[in-house]
């Protein structure tokens, strides 16, 4: 199993009206979360760039906790994308 | 301190390049080879860098410093393995320009077995690799071609020995300044950036040094910052140079690993797997640090932990005095439930009040759920009793603002005041954790400090620990600082000459750092300001004050002031003369100066070279080389343990008293080098007046003196008046 991440970015910091959607793909693997960046060549075809392997939530108070499984893992995946993903 | 060669012609080769592989003899000043120990020139012996003989634009280093116009060719002029700085002279006192910004070499590994050098020996039991490498650092452009200026260069030697470079030469240069293309680069890496923001946006621009061979994977890790125009700086998470010990080594780094207005440090190398672990640390807000894992196999990462909130006042149980009449938004208070009873009352609140107070873990939240101030008469009193003591703390709130969305921060048993400065207390600036320890008060754990200012001002760095069995990080925050005064502000001011630096291409023109040290078993803490402009903080002692403080290693939350460097002028940056950290060189526009600390005496002075250095470091063996513009293209100055500093003369009675007979006496002389140490040296002495002699009525005389105890050279007073004896050294 598997699921989408999309996350807006502003490339250009001195412009914000430029604006670049990226995609991540993500599997959650014996209570580790998988997070692949979807990239799209110049013929458009996808491929799979492996970026983040992380097996726990990172709470903002520099706490961990374990997911509880794929939805727990997509949902803070999720709500944190914005600050996580890079 | 002697001057050791003039640079006659700017050339893209190294001044002084250190040949770091194990048995090696060879230093070479730009290509030719001398001995290393004992700086013999070789008859037609010599480096050779490329086939066809050219080094022109083939950036393998500078030996120009660049006398006039900037040079991007920042950190090539010194090649040494060992710790070198770098700083650029083409500005001084002109604040806001990237021309400011600061080689982060001093500070950037936090992990002192993978220092940061120019030159490096990598090895893995069978082949072995050297790699020299330095950066260009242009700083000014904004869009996608900023790497045409600001790229990494450096060059390899795959499986080298001992005579090699001065044989068989030919490096294989490694650079490129666009990225994905090799056409505008010499070597056959075309992508030599290590710290691409990403190559979907392709451009980059980065300092980066190799500092780890990772056993399990066989890469060379690097660090790496970026200098990306306004985006100076980012740090990045990871970057490698996989087949390292191949002809051709293929470049890495995390797919979009940059963050921005970051500065990044590498903190050490996981037990658990042996993968390296980076801090980042918010140039936009204090305290808000991330820590990764860098797998360089899959080259991927892991966040190991974020501190995302701005930190507590100090807590630990106690309570203390709250200001809410300059508090704006409501958070957390610190906690503590070890050993402490908490309660919370609230008292002769309007009836529209109707908070609640909850403990979530070992923070107290105090909320209102509706708008009101705290009228007169209004109290919010909060009780806290030590269960083993019965010690009972409390605190009442004052009245007066409003409660809802206001920070109520503890005081605690600390005096950290947390909170985020904002703007205040010198605008936003990157900054730099000490290097890691061996934390004495739990067992296999690493602490380090980060630099921090709270909401009042103080200066309150922040305590990590590391566990290294679970490679989890805890922070820290009710520090206790004992300030010579009722407040930091007594020994130090924050930079008042700068803009805030957020998306600037001036990003890294200053820096906070804080670094531990141990003398005599006594681990201290120094906090410097440092400003590449030169000159702002040069009518302002307390923004070029290094304040140092004792640590209290039971708890590491206790530190006391002990003294203070306070810098002759500003300083620019600082390298460090010592692997112990107890002598410090800090460079200033004019001058570089030398300071050694003891327990007993604190930092000391101990030399005062009036150069404007653009480049100190140390080679293998220790010694100190420099280099300074000179009247030509620079001169390489060698800095050694036997020169002295200092030289003093003491008579052995203030005054004596002639009565028409002479009187016989003695003077003491000693003379010093730059770590404070006495050492032997050749000392002439000249008598200026005409009431004393030295032996034979002469009035000079040379002599030598001891490393071990004090020479004393007997006068006689033939005379009524002053006379003085003045002390010089020859140097060579």
């Amino acid at each position: 199993m598997s699921f989408i991440t999309e996350k807006i970015v502003y490339p250009d910091s001195t412009d914000l009206t430029i604006t670049q959607t990226k995609k991540y793909n993500s599997i959650f693997s014996g209570g580790r979360l998988m997070i692949s960046e979807v990239i799209t060549g110049e013929d458009n075809q996808e491929t799979e760039v492996l970026v983040i392997e992380q097996p726990w939530k990172c709470h903002p108070d520099g706490s961990r906790e374990n997911f509880v499984d794929e939805t727990d893992a997509a949902a803070w995946l999720e709500s944190v994308k914005d600050s996580f993903l890079r | 301190m002697a001057v050791i060669k003039n640079i006659r012609n700017a050339m893209d080769v190294n001044s002084l390049f250190e040949d770091p592989v194990p048995g090696s003899n060879y230093l070479y000043f730009q290509s030719d080879a001398y001995t290393k120990d004992t700086l013999a020139p070789l008859y037609d012996i010599g480096i050779t860098y490329t086939t066809n003989g050219s080094v022109i634009s083939n950036t393998f280093g500078y030996s120009g410093v660049g006398q006039t116009a900037y040079d991007k060719r920042m950190s090539g002029i010194l090649q040494l393995n060992g710790e070198t700085t770098h700083v650029r002279n083409n500005l001084f006192k002109t604040a806001d320009d990237y021309r400011n910004n600061l080689d982060i070499s001093p500070f950037v590994s936090m992990d002192t077995t993978y220092r940061v050098k120019p030159v490096q020996y990598f090895t893995d039991g069978t082949n072995n690799v050297v790699i020299s490498s330095y950066n260009y650092n242009d700083g000014t452009q904004v869009n996608g071609v900023a790497y045409y200026g600001t790229f990494p260069s450096y060059w390899t030697k795959i499986n080298t020995n001992a005579k090699d470079l001065a044989s068989s030469g030919y490096l294989s240069n490694k650079q490129a300044w666009a990225v994905g293309s090799g056409s505008n680069g010499s070597g056959n890496t075309a992508n030599a950036n290590f710290a691409e923001r990403t190559l979907a946006n392709g451009y980059g621009g980065t300092n980066a040094w190799p500092v780890y061979r990772n056993p399990a994977t066989n890469n060379l890790v690097w660090i790496s910052q970026v200098y990306y125009g306004a985006n100076t700086p980012g740090a990045l998470i990871g970057g490698a140079l996989a087949t390292a010990f191949s002809a051709i080594p293929v470049n890495q780094a995390t797919s979009g690993g940059v963050n921005q207005n970051n500065s990044g440090q590498l903190v050490g190398v996981s037990k658990l797997d042996f993968n390296t672990i980076q801090i980042h640390h918010a140039v936009t807000f204090d305290g808000v640090n991330t820590i990764y894992k860098y797998q360089d196999g899959s080259n991927s990462y892991t966040t190991l932990n974020t501190f995302d909130v701005t930190p507590f006042g100090a807590g630990g149980g106690g309570t203390g005095t709250y200001n809410l009449s300059t508090s704006t938004t409501l958070a957390p208070l610190n906690f503590s439930t070890a050993s402490w009873v908490f309660s919370f009352t609230a008292t002769n609140f309007v009836s529209t009040f109707t908070g609640t107070a909850t403990v979530f873990g070992s923070v107290l939240s105090v909320t209102g759920v509706t708008t009101g101030t705290l009228a007169t008469g209004m109290t919010i009193t909060q009780i806290a009793v030590n269960l083993s003591s019965g010690t009972t703390l409390g605190a009442t709130l004052a009245q007066g603002a409003a409660y809802t969305g206001t920070v109520i921060t503890s005081f605690g048993q600390g005096t950290n005041k947390g909170g985020d400065r904002g703007t205040s207390f010198g605008g936003k600036i990157p900054k730099f954790a000490s290097k890691t320890f061996t934390d004495l008060s739990t067992a296999s754990t690493m602490g380090f400090y980060v630099p921090y200012i709270d909401k009042n001002g103080g200066f309150h760095p922040l305590y990590y620990r590391w566990n290294q069995t679970t490679d989890n990080f805890t922070r820290v925050t009710d520090i206790t600082m004992v300030y010579p005064g009722t407040t930091f502000g007594s020994v130090w001011a924050y930079d008042t000459y700068s803009s805030t630096s957020v998306d600037t291409t001036y990003g890294m023109q200053r820096a906070w750092y804080t670094e531990t040290f141990v003398s005599s078993s006594t681990r201290y803490l120094i906090f410097m300001q440092l400003h590449g402009a030169g000159g702002l903080f040069d009518t302002s002692p307390s923004m070029r004050t290094f304040p140092t403080y004792t640590i209290d290693t039971s708890t590491y939350k206790t530190l006391t002031y002990s003294g203070k460097i306070e810098v002759p002028a500003t300083p620019k940056n600082i390298v460090w003369l010592s692997d112990d950290r107890t002598i410090l060189g800090i460079f200033c526009h004019a001058n570089f100066y030398v300071y050694t600390f003891t327990s007993g005496a604190g930092w000391t002075q101990t030399g005062n070279f009036p150069f404007q250095f653009n480049a100190v470091g140390r080679d293998s063996t220790g010694r100190i080389w420099a280099q300074d513009t000179g009247l030509g293209w620079g001169r390489i100055h060698l800095l050694t343990l036997n020169v002295p500093i200092s030289i003093v003369v003491t008579s052995d009675a203030a005054s004596y008293n002639y009565a028409g007979t002479t009187v016989t006496a003695n003077v003491t002389v000693n003379a010093y080098n730059y770590t404070g140490s006495r050492i032997s040296t050749s000392v002439k002495l000249v008598i200026d007046g005409g009431a004393m002699t030295f032996a034979g009525n002469n009035l000079t005389r040379t002599i030598t003196t001891s490393a071990s105890a004090d020479t004393i050279v007997p006068v006689t007073i033939t005379g009524g008046g002053v006379a003085n004896i003045i002390a010089s050294a020859a140097l060579s």
